[in-house]
């Protein structure tokens, strides 16, 4: 699982790197959706933080009023 | 930024320069080594009927070297299309295929496209198994004649006519071997009938090879693409097998079951085997000859198993990857073309098919790029820019934000968890969110793949100095090359970076300064990653910078009034207070 979760967010940093640099910022939420993908990979065990992410971008569309949403805290 | 990532980039940036010294320096030794693997390897497989020497190569030739006619002719076909040179010798090999309607280089009509290599000799033949477990190949003189034409040497034909030649071995009593071919003067495709019946006999199974050996020619004057997308494929059981080789490597694949076509192809043409009925199996052959530098031609052999036990009818198509003709063989065999991966191909389908029906209203390329271009910030509008933004609430909530400002002014964290907090009590919000980016990008991709693989962009040209959008506008070349970068000055490039440093600051998206460092960082290796993309994909990134600051300055999207969302509590509450009035 720890491979999976690394490799995610190796790919998570690379998106911000390069695709997060061509356009100009437009998340609606803070923290923006990569950060809080990162935050959530970090902490989280894969499939569930999948599910966060998935969840979390789904909602970042002009319908959805955004705002303040940090990544939820694990359960332990 | 601080210190540790200036320290990191600049090794990264080290790294990426010494890179290509360092393949340098150690493939010597993995050359020498994949060297003695070919020769066991060829040693272990020489008994069968395909050994994997990737070269023609002296075969002990049967049934009898001195069957045949004494000399071998070259016979010349020529068509609006093509002009393709046959030998008797071995039956109507090809000598050479050269393609009329594409040239080698912008401009000069003389150098063609040319199909086969020079070197591969005579790359298409038919070989079997004797009884002895030898490999033959058929590569006698055959006598030939041509149906319903005289016997010439050179035939020209029109759009409409069709030609047949046929050629035959024959004992003093019997014809042992007889193949026809039938040109079509408007089609790249050649109709072959292959009848061994007089050879039965002397075949160890009921089967032969219809073999191309020698690979194809690379055609573009960019080396390292025909490289890329050189390949050996095959159609069966529904799935297309690919095969490809590395530098001084050996790769095969063979398979003894129904197969439907094989081919090889280079980056825009390719060479394809389509038996009418399905063939009994193939075998795919990649190796690698060096030439300068680093680059190498892959040498890929097909061979595809037909039975002998009647006449078999196959197909072969000399000609561009161009999507219209290969879809109309109705075979599949457009599945070889670059399209992406299953998700992205229905778009970038879709892209090409708009491409190709915008430049029958407009004749360039270029300016069907600029309209392409214009339509799809058009059609992504809405997508980023749906904003849900009320002029009078932001002017309302402006003074709280710096009241922000001004009681974090180290902590720029808490500034925007507190702004956003703000937006969401006021129902408003300035972004467009993370989906409708991410919808774009599969379009992007899209494109990329086009403009690099579509053989329509080819040689086309646009304005100025743009004389070709599949390649890099180069105006002059450099005596030394720099990594990554390529020795070849292109201006293309040098717009796009200008266009998306003028963007980034117009559309104000990094405020803070390690923000600003690392964009400019990246905007940096963008320039040198473009400069050997196509001039296509870089004038198209250039104009979808300036519709995007042309956008942001003429166009900012509209303020919309919009009530503030109301919790769903408080219009519970609301119409519960109504209802009660009203008893």
């Amino acid at each position: 699982m720890k491979v999976l979760n690394f490799l995610a967010i190796s790919l998570i940093k690379t998106f911000q790197y390069t695709v997060g640099l061509i356009f100009p910022n437009s998340c609606r939420f803070y923290p923006s959706c990569s950060n809080y993908a990162l935050e959530v990979f970090k902490n989280h065990r894969f499939y569930n933080a999948m599910y966060y992410t998935i969840k979390r971008v789904l909602r970042c569309n002009p319908f959805c009023p955004g705002g303040y949403d940090p990544a939820p805290k694990r359960k332990d | 930024m601080d210190r540790k990532s200036i320290l990191g980039f600049v090794l990264i940036f080290i790294i990426i320069i010494t890179l290509p010294f360092y393949y340098r320096l150690i493939s010597h030794q993995t050359q020498s080594e994949s060297d003695t693997t070919i020769a066991t390897k060829s040693l272990a497989t020489s008994k069968l009927a395909n050994p994997i020497t990737p070269f023609p190569e002296p075969e002990a030739t049967a049934p009898n070297s001195s069957l045949g006619e004494p000399v071998a002719t070259d016979i010349v076909v020529e068509s609006e299309l093509f002009k393709i040179t046959l030998s008797t010798k071995g039956g109507g090999t090809v000598k050479r295929v050269l393609l009329k309607k594409y040239s080698k280089t912008i401009g000069n009509d003389s150098a063609l496209v040319e199909l086969a290599p020079a070197s591969a000799g005579y790359p298409l033949l038919i070989k079997y198994i004797d009884i002895k477990g030898d490999s033959v190949k058929l590569d006698h003189n055959f006598a030939f004649s041509a149906l319903s034409h005289p016997t010439k040497n050179a035939y020209v034909l029109n759009s409409d006519d069709s030609l047949t030649l046929i050629f035959t071995l024959s004992d003093r009593s019997q014809t042992l071997a007889k193949r026809s071919l039938t040109f079509y003067g408007n089609s790249y495709l050649v109709d072959q009938q292959i009848d061994l019946s007089g050879l039965r006999s002397q075949m160890a199974s009921d089967q032969f090879d219809l073999t191309w050996e020698g690979g194809l020619a690379y055609t573009e004057p960019l080396i390292k693409d025909d490289m890329l997308y050189s390949k050996a494929h095959a159609y069966s059981g529904g799935e297309v097998e690919g095969l490809d080789v590395k530098a001084g490597k050996t790769s095969q694949s063979r398979f003894p079951g129904a197969t439907n076509w094989t081919a090889l192809r280079t980056k825009y043409f390719t060479v394809a085997f389509l038996p009418t009925q399905p063939a009994l199996g193939y075998s795919l052959i990649g190796a690698t000859k060096p030439l300068s530098g680093r680059d190498f031609q892959k040498v890929f052999n097909m061979y595809l198993t037909l039975p002998a036990s009647k006449a078999s009818t196959t197909r072969i198509y000399f000609g561009p990857l161009d999507y219209k003709t290969l879809k109309s063989l109705n075979v599949d065999l457009e599945n070889i073309m670059n399209f992406g991966f299953s998700l992205i191909r229905p778009i970038s389908k879709f892209f090409l098919w708009s491409f190709i029906e915008l430049h029958r209203l407009i004749p360039n390329y270029g300016w069907v790029l600029i309209i392409f271009s214009i339509l799809i910030k058009i059609f992504l509008t809405p997508l980023t820019n749906i904003s849900t933004r009320s002029m009078k609430e932001m002017q309302k909530i402006q003074p709280q934000i710096i009241a922000l400002r001004e009681k974090y002014p180290n902590d720029p964290q808490k500034i925007n968890a507190e702004t956003m907090r703000l937006y969401r009590e006021h129902g408003v919000n300035p972004m467009g969110g993370c989906l409708p980016i991410l919808l774009q990008l599969p379009i992007l991709w899209a494109l990329f793949i086009i403009f690099r693989t579509t053989i329509e962009l080819r040689q086309a040209a646009f304005i100025f100095w743009i004389r070709d959008l599949s390649a890099p506008d180069t105006i002059f070349t450099l005596p030394f090359s720099i990594p990554l970068y390529g020795n070849q000055v292109n201006v293309l490039p040098v717009l796009m970076v200008i266009s998306q440093i003028i963007q980034q600051k117009i559309s104000g998206a990094t405020t803070n300064q390690q923000q600003k460092l690392t964009m400019w960082m990246m905007t940096i290796f963008f320039f040198f990653l473009f400069n050997q993309f196509p001039s296509g994909l870089n004038l198209y990134y250039t104009l979808f910078n300036i519709l995007a600051i042309l956008q942001q300055k003429y166009f900012p999207p509209k303020p919309k009034p919009q009530k503030p969302r109301k919790n769903t509590k408080e219009i519970l509450r609301q119409l519960q207070q109504r209802s009660r009035r009203r008893y």
